[in-house]
Parts: C-alpha cells; sequence; structure tokens
C-alpha cells in the first residue's frame, strides 16, 4: 500500500484506488430491491437416468443479515392451483434422499453472497416409474438475534425449486378435461378455469381453448388457457382472463382440450348481470341480538341476515358461545338457512341452554372455505337469578293496574258485602223498622 | 543519490488485478430476478414484538408485516408455524422451554390484509403447523421488468385473563413463509 498515515495518497494511487472501487462495485451482487431469499432456477425439467447430474441451483442472500439456509429434498404432488405440496418430516427427507442426492444439505450465508447447490438424480421410487417429481426446499432463518422484545413473531422464509425428472421408459400421455367455472375477477374481468387431470405416467402440458357463446349463438371470446404442467394422477386448473366486456344477458361457454391422442371437452352456462358481472352474493348479519338471560335460564337469540349481492347464497355458518376470554367453545350451533335470493332478508331464531352466570362471547359466522362472508360477535352477561319474594315482587310491580283493579273489585265486594250484613244485623235486632 | 522509486505503480498494478479477479470471478454470479431463467425472491419481514398485550375479546392487532415477493412464473404463498396448535409459547431467548412451559390459551391468528397497497377484507383464521393458503395463482411479477408484489399479512392474538405474563421470559412463535412457484 502506497499510502502512509499522515501522507497523501499519490495521484496514480489515487487512481488505482478509484478504479478498483469501481470495479469491485460492478462485480458486487446487485442488491435487489426486495432484499431477501433469491432462488434460481425454481423448476427443473429434465430426462435423467440414475447417476445423472441436474444443473445447479443458485441461492443467494440478499437480505442484511447472515443467513442459516437447509436443504431438503422431499417428493412433491401438485394441489389444483399447480402448486406444490409437500412435507418435510424425517420420512419424506428420506424418500427425498433416495431419489435425489443434494449437496450441501446446509448453508450459511453472509449478506450478498450466493452458493450452488448440486443434485445427482437417484434411482425412481418404483421400478419402471418414468415421471418423478420432488421439491428442494430452502427453510433460511436470520441468525442475528433481532432486538425485540416482547411476545414475537419469528419469521423463516420457505423458497421451493420444483423438479420434474423423466426416466427411461415408455411414455404414456392421457388425461381429460374435467371441469369449466368462471368467477368473478377484479375490474370487470371474467376468470375461467379449465379443470384439467393428467391419467398417463408422465407430466403434460395440455392445449386448453375458450369459447363463450352469446345467447343468439354468435362466437364472443376465443381464447386459450394458459399452458401449465399437469402432473400423473393430479388435476390442475388453468386460469384464462377475460376482459373484453360482455353486456348483461345468459351466455355458453366450452372448453376443449386435449392430452395426449384423447380429446375432451366441458360445457357451462352462466348469466352476467351487468358488464363482465356475474351475479354475485354479499352476506351481511344485519344484527345479532345480544342475549341478556338470567344466569341458568334457556334463551333465544335473533340473528338477522341479507343478502345485499345480486345472485343467491346457500350459507353455511355456525353459532359458538365461548367464555369471554377462554379457549374452547362451550356451544356450537350449525346455520344452514335454505337459499337466500337476491336482496333477500331472513331472520333466524335459535335457542340455546342456560349458562351461569359470568361474561360470555357469541359469535355468529359464515364462511366459504377459508373465506369467511360475514361475522358478528356480542359479548353478554346473565343476570343472577332472583329469589321467589323478589320474583313476586317484581311481578306485581309489573302489574299495578291489574292489581289496583283486583282490590278495587275486593273492596267492593267486601263493603257490598259489610252493608248488606249490618242491613240483616238490624232487621234482626230492630223487628219494627 | 539514486532516484526514488514510487510505490504508486506497483500498487496500481495490484489494485487492477484484484479489480479483474473480482470481476471475472464468480462469473456465474446470479442477477436479480429477470425474465428468466424462472427465479423467486421473497423478502423477509422484521421481527413483530408486540409489547404489552391486553387481555379482551378483541385480541391485539399487530402491525402489518410486508413480503415482498417477485417471480417471473405464477406463484403462492402459504404460512405456517413451528407449533403445531399456533399458540405462542415461553422462549427463553435460546429457546423454548421445555418443562411446563407457560402457553397462551388462543392460537395466533393471521389475515392476509393487502396486495400491493390495495386493502384484502380481514380474515382472521388460526396459524397452525398445516400450512393455510395466503395466495395461490398470482400471475408474474415480471410482465416486463420485474417488480415485486407488495403483500401484508396482519396477526392478532387474543389473550385471556387465565393467561400467565411470560415473566423473566417472553412468549415467541416462529412463522414460515412459504412462496413456491406452479409445476
Amino acid at each position: 500500500m502506497t499510502r502512509h498515515r499522515g501522507s497523501k495518497p499519490s495521484r496514480s494511487a489515487r487512481r488505482a484506488l478509484l478504479i478498483a472501487a469501481c470495479g469491485l462495485a460492478l462485480t458486487s451482487a446487485p442488491a435487489a430491491a426486495s432484499g431477501g431469499l433469491f432462488v434460481s432456477p425454481t423448476g427443473i425439467d429434465v430426462r435423467v437416468r440414475p447417476g445423472t447430474s441436474l444443473p445447479p441451483i443458485v441461492v443467494r442472500n440478499d437480505s442484511k443479515r447472515t443467513l442459516l439456509i437447509d436443504v431438503a429434498a422431499a417428493p412433491a404432488r401438485q394441489d389444483l392451483s399447480g402448486l406444490p405440496v409437500f412435507d418435510l418430516s424425517e420420512p419424506s427427507v428420506r424418500a427425498g434422499r433416495r431419489v435425489l442426492r443434494v449437496s450441501p444439505r446446509r448453508l450459511r450465508l453472509a449478506p450478498g453472497r450466493h452458493a450452488s447447490v448440486g443434485m445427482i438424480a437417484g434411482r425412481p421410487p418404483t421400478r419402471g416409474q418414468v415421471g418423478v417429481y420432488a421439491v428442494v426446499a430452502f427453510t433460511a432463518r436470520q441468525l442475528q438475534k433481532s432486538d425485540t422484545e416482547g411476545a414475537v413473531v419469528a419469521p423463516t422464509i420457505r423458497l421451493t425449486s420444483n423438479l420434474l425428472l423423466r426416466y427411461p421408459g415408455r411414455v404414456r400421455r392421457d388425461g381429460r378435461a374435467t371441469a369449466l367455472r368462471v368467477e368473478q375477477g377484479a375490474k370487470r374481468t371474467l376468470r375461467f378455469f379449465a379443470r384439467i387431470r393428467s391419467d398417463g405416467n408422465v407430466h403434460v402440458r395440455p392445449p386448453a381453448r375458450l369459447t363463450v357463446t352469446s345467447a343468439k349463438g354468435r362466437h364472443v371470446v376465443r381464447r386459450a388457457f394458459r399452458s401449465e404442467n399437469v402432473l400423473p394422477g393430479f388435476a390442475r386448473e388453468l386460469p384464462t382472463d377475460v376482459t373484453k366486456l360482455l353486456p348483461a344477458g345468459d351466455y355458453h361457454a366450452r372448453l376443449d382440450t386435449r392430452v395426449g391422442r384423447r380429446r375432451s371437452a366441458r360445457e357451462i352456462d352462466f348469466t352476467l348481470v351487468g358488464p363482465n358481472e356475474l351475479p354475485t352474493p354479499e352476506l351481511r348479519i344485519e344484527s345479532l341480538q345480544t342475549p341478556q338471560p338470567d344466569a341458568g335460564e334457556d334463551f333465544d337469540v335473533a340473528l338477522d341476515l341479507h343478502n345485499a349481492g345480486t345472485g343467491p347464497i346457500a350459507p353455511a355458518g355456525a353459532l359458538t358461545l365461548t367464555r369471554t376470554g377462554q379457549e374452547g367453545e362451550l356451544s356450537r350451533i350449525p346455520l344452514r338457512p335454505s337459499k337466500l335470493a337476491a336482496g333477500e332478508r331472513r331472520r333466524l331464531s335459535i335457542g340455546l341452554d342456560g349458562v351461569p352466570a359470568g361474561s360470555y362471547t357469541l359469535t355468529a359466522r359464515f364462511a366459504e372455505g377459508p373465506r369467511v362472508l360475514a361475522e358478528r360477535t356480542v359479548v353478554f352477561e346473565p343476570g343472577t337469578r332472583p329469589s321467589l319474594l323478589d320474583r313476586v315482587m317484581d311481578w306485581l310491580a309489573g302489574n299495578v293496574p291489574l292489581m289496583l283493579t283486583a282490590f278495587a273489585a275486593l273492596l267492593l265486594i267486601v263493603v257490598t258485602s259489610m252493608l248488606a250484613y249490618i242491613r240483616k244485623l238490624r232487621r234482626s235486632v230492630l223487628p219494627g223498622h | 543519490m539514486p532516484p526514488r522509486r514510487s510505490g504508486a505503480p506497483v500498487a496500481s498494478a495490484l489494485v487492477l488485478a484484484v479489480a479483474l479477479v473480482a470481476m471475472l470471478w464468480p462469473a456465474e454470479a446470479p442477477a436479480a430476478c429477470a425474465a428468466t431463467p424462472a427465479c423467486l425472491e421473497v423478502s423477509f419481514p422484521p421481527d413483530l414484538a408486540w409489547g404489552q398485550l391486553d387481555p379482551g375479546p378483541g385480541g391485539n392487532d399487530a402491525p402489518e408485516q410486508m413480503l415482498a415477493v417477485t417471480s417471473n412464473e405464477s406463484w403462492g404463498l402459504r404460512v405456517a408455524s413451528d407449533l403445531a396448535d399456533g399458540r405462542m409459547t415461553e422462549w427463553t431467548g435460546g429457546a423454548y422451554v421445555v418443562a411446563s412451559p407457560k402457553i397462551l390459551s388462543q392460537p395466533l391468528r393471521w389475515s392476509l390484509s393487502s396486495i400491493d397497497a390495495v386493502p384484502q377484507g380481514p380474515s382472521f383464521q388460526p396459524l397452525s403447523s398445516d400450512p393455510g393458503a395466503v395466495l395461490s395463482g398470482q400471475a408474474s411479477t415480471c410482465p416486463g421488468a420485474c417488480a415485486a408484489a407488495q403483500i401484508g399479512l396482519q396477526y392478532r392474538q387474543i389473550i385471556s385473563f387465565a393467561d400467565e405474563p411470560a415473566g423473566a421470559n417472553d412468549y415467541r412463535i416462529q412463522v414460515m413463509y412459504d412462496a413456491a412457484q406452479g409445476f
């Protein structure tokens, strides 16, 4: 180094330092905007034999902390959206190791550093199996302790790379369309889903086309679905968005596909209530009555529902009773009212068993799968049950006019009887009168 | 007097050599997500700390946790916890307490709260070790140039009067964000 303490670096040395700095700046890993865990490639589709080396997967730490990354392979299935379904239990990871040898299995990456993970194909799980599907999962956690205190939620990131391995053998491509559906997308978009099942022994990327016909029989939409891999033995929904505005009315949609040599089709009818607007229900709980029972007394709760949408709905939900702030339901009553037409209101009356004194939470919830459609909660405290004397006094206090009338009638009877008796007595004592 | 030899040329040559080596090695340094090859990047949200948790049926809502997802293929996101029933457990600072740990009576609940700053209706679901689908079938974030999708999640913890304070320790849970592309 030409620079000494207390002296200025020479011009040439300064120039060299500047160049070096530029060089290092150019070669350092580009800082991604998001700054996290990066994996590429995330899909590898190759023909292999046992012992074949696969293209390496690059994993990079774009975060500001050192990451500890566990790498594991596991057999994978496919869900309807196409995402891999797998677990990293010990048996699953053991099965993954038989299919794929991964190295290294653990990485420690400083910020900005990257590493390559090598893979060697093993034998297919069953003899003669052509298609083998697995994931390589990268599970990363930050090593430095955070300075947070109190109840802590610590994040971990897991990214996967999907492997589609084709071993030598006779390939059989087969499958069929099993369903077609349409749902409302964002910004007046109609999203169609073609469900296609693969029945062969290797994955397929089936071409699929959508045709929409108006009530007059005119073709108004013709387009292709996004072609994606469907694993053998599984079904996958391929989406396509229709942004062309179709006016309100009745329509017919048809899906055509070909998997291997087999052609298949599915058809549905649908109605639009506005431009690209499907009849959409919107369930609302307009009110959930706060019950005011006495302790131990059975009670009823009224629940008012309203379908504020443009389509019918057959809601399914439950009314649950819990002790406020405590775990565990004291009672759960399923709510399955019959179908509500668009705009319809309905009142449900639900009977519940009496509960001891305390604070209770009553929750009415309607859901569709994991999506909550409507929910409302009330908190109530049953009153203590009054004594017999108190209840009699309460009753009397609540019936003053009746009591006054009864008292007046009784008084009239007594006075009339007394007067009659006095008159009778006079006649017997004073017979001349 | 012999001419004084300056060390500057040697130093310059050395530094240039270092720069050259740095430029050429490692040659396979991956770029950020682009059109090809298939890539996926997810940012780490910061650790989430509540501080004091108050008992009550409404629960304690944490500030929104943001994740940035960059993917050049269709993708999905799932969330799961390291604890089977999703209940925060006493933590010493290095590990969960093994012998009679304090465990909150209610599981931590999560909800998708926003996608690219567009609020999503809160729909809180209990967290568990079974992955819950946050998003699926999301389109590539690289239609032209890649831009990260900003996903917001919110957490809610209901505290019962029966829940004990953690004392010198803390309550903790690990949340796993599992991002993947379709096959």
